[in-house]
């Protein structure tokens, strides 16, 4: 497909994931609030309900509006890796759901989403390196390193590493949407400018930004809705998905640097998986006047939340966007990451 | 008119967060940088690197490959544990010297909570 017909199917389906997820969010916490799926808003005096599992409509709107691309695109590859990303974030969405309902061991989770990468294993398997290329690109020097047979091993585990770092930075009203809608938006900017243009890369991107501009406009502060974990595995696996199949794997990594920082830094504390109600001490305390305060305490997790709020205390809404402005200092080094990969490069 | 404003308004405080959180931006600069670093290194010096030159009668040359891939394998392996041991040396540090300038605490290991 020509690069302008790329930018023009983007948009529309930028448009379409709008307007569902503009028809189907309402409705579905009108429908959450019904059957009692509602948690309580912990870092507020008044501790809320709000509606959880709103997450559901990711998964729906975003495995809807892929149908799409696979209408409309003129090559099989293409198509397949829809499918295949269709997979993907559907088995790590059915697996949220069932930590949501049921709950899973802090270690079962991370397995059994990289199971979640199955789909993507296999498509390539048969499709030849099609679906994913495993020499990818590097900064400077290109495809520098023939990484084959580890990038095989690589995929399941940065699978679930992107879907455990999404659900990990879901902490507070927007801290996890906000900072997915710069990722998204900076991942369809990067596919674009890549050489040749991602076609899979551009078109997922605009599917995920749609949704999750939607999405943050009900979960930031205050929330209407919490994504769960049915909503947070399926974003990550979604990212991990893009990366993989747009060959956007180096740029994902310094863009999605906040949510990694977050993540490493919590599991580097705590020193491995730890369920976040079974952690000894909070990271943060609610104060009486309604802002928020990182514990002193050194067995409390290191999480982002709590470095930002080392200096002083802050208010719910100034640690959401304070996660989303560090996300586009990121995006803006994952864009010259991106042009000293695809436009730069020195002859070693 | 409305709109401009406020986009101003989001950009001055975007500004702001950004110049509250300089320390972590420079932490982040920082590791990005020494990731560029890391994998020109890769590349210059272990990329053509030959395991065992020496010995290079004596074994088959498949033997040789593999040796070299895990070899390889091994120092990036060492780069990426040193690179992380930084990030998470870089961070902590930041941390503990904000709590210790906000709550006058002394180190690392004094507990307690702020009310």
């Amino acid at each position: 497909m020509e690069p302008i017909w790329i930018c023009f199917w983007a948009v529309i389906l930028i448009i379409v994931s709008i307007v569902l997820m503009r028809i189907i969010q309402p409705w579905l916490i009108k429908e959450l609030r019904a059957k009692g799926k509602i948690g309580i808003d912990v870092h507020k005096l008044d501790k809320p309900e709000v509606a959880e599992m709103g997450g559901i409509s990711i998964l729906i709107v975003a495995c809807t509006v892929a149908v799409l691309p696979i209408i409309f695109t003129d090559l099989v590859i293409v198509r397949i890796q829809i499918i295949v990303f269709m997979g993907v974030v559907g088995i790590a969405g059915i697996i949220g759901l069932i930590d949501d309902l049921y709950g899973l061991g802090s270690k079962m989770k991370p397995l059994l989403v990289a199971g979640a990468s199955i789909p993507l294993l296999i498509a390539n398997f048969v499709y030849l390196n099609q679906i994913f290329y495993p020499w990818p690109d590097f900064p400077l020097v290109g495809q520098g390193f023939n990484i084959d047979y580890l990038y095989w091993i690589l995929v399941p585990i940065g699978i679930a590493m992107a879907a455990n770092a999404v659900n990990m930075i879901d902490v507070v009203n927007g801290s996890m949407s906000g900072p997915c809608v710069i990722i998204f938006g900076v991942l369809l900017i990067c596919s674009l400018l890549k050489q040749p243009v991602s076609e899979v890369g551009v078109l997922l991107s605009a599917i995920m930004f749609g949704v999750m501009l939607i999405f943050y406009k009900y979960n930031r502060f205050p929330a209407k809705v919490f994504s769960g974990d049915v909503g947070s595995l399926a974003i990550g696996a979604a990212l991990g998905a893009i990366a993989i199949m747009g060959g956007l794997e180096v740029v994902t990594i310094v863009v999605a640097m906040p949510l990694i920082i977050n993540a490493f830094q919590i599991l580097a504390s705590v020193r491995g998986f730890v369920e976040g109600k079974k952690h000894k001490s909070r990271p943060s305390i609610v104060k009486s006047d309604g802002t928020i305060a990182a514990s002193t305490d050194n067995k409390a997790p290191l999480t982002l939340m709590r470095i930002i709020m080392a200096k002083k205390p802050l208010k719910e809404p100034e640690i959401a966007r304070n996660f989303t402005s560090l996300t586009i200092f990121c995006g803006v080094l994952a864009i010259i990451t991106l042009i000293l990969t695809d436009y730069i490069k020195f002859t070693l | 008119m409305k709109i401009i404003t406020d986009i101003f308004t989001k950009l001055k405080l975007l500004l702001a967060d950004l110049r509250r959180n300089l320390g972590l931006l420079l932490i982040i600069s920082i590791i990005w940088v020494l990731l560029l670093i890391g994998i020109l290194f890769l590349k210059v010096y272990i990329g053509p690197m030959q395991a065992i030159p020496t010995l290079i009668n004596y074994f088959p040359a498949a033997f040789i490959d593999f040796v070299t891939s895990i070899v390889k394998v091994i120092i990036a392996g060492i780069y990426v544990l040193i690179w992380l041991y930084l990030w998470n040396r870089s961070v902590r540090t930041y941390f503990w010297r904000a709590i210790k300038k906000y709550y006058g605490l002394p180190d690392e290991t004094q507990n307690g909570a702020p009310e």
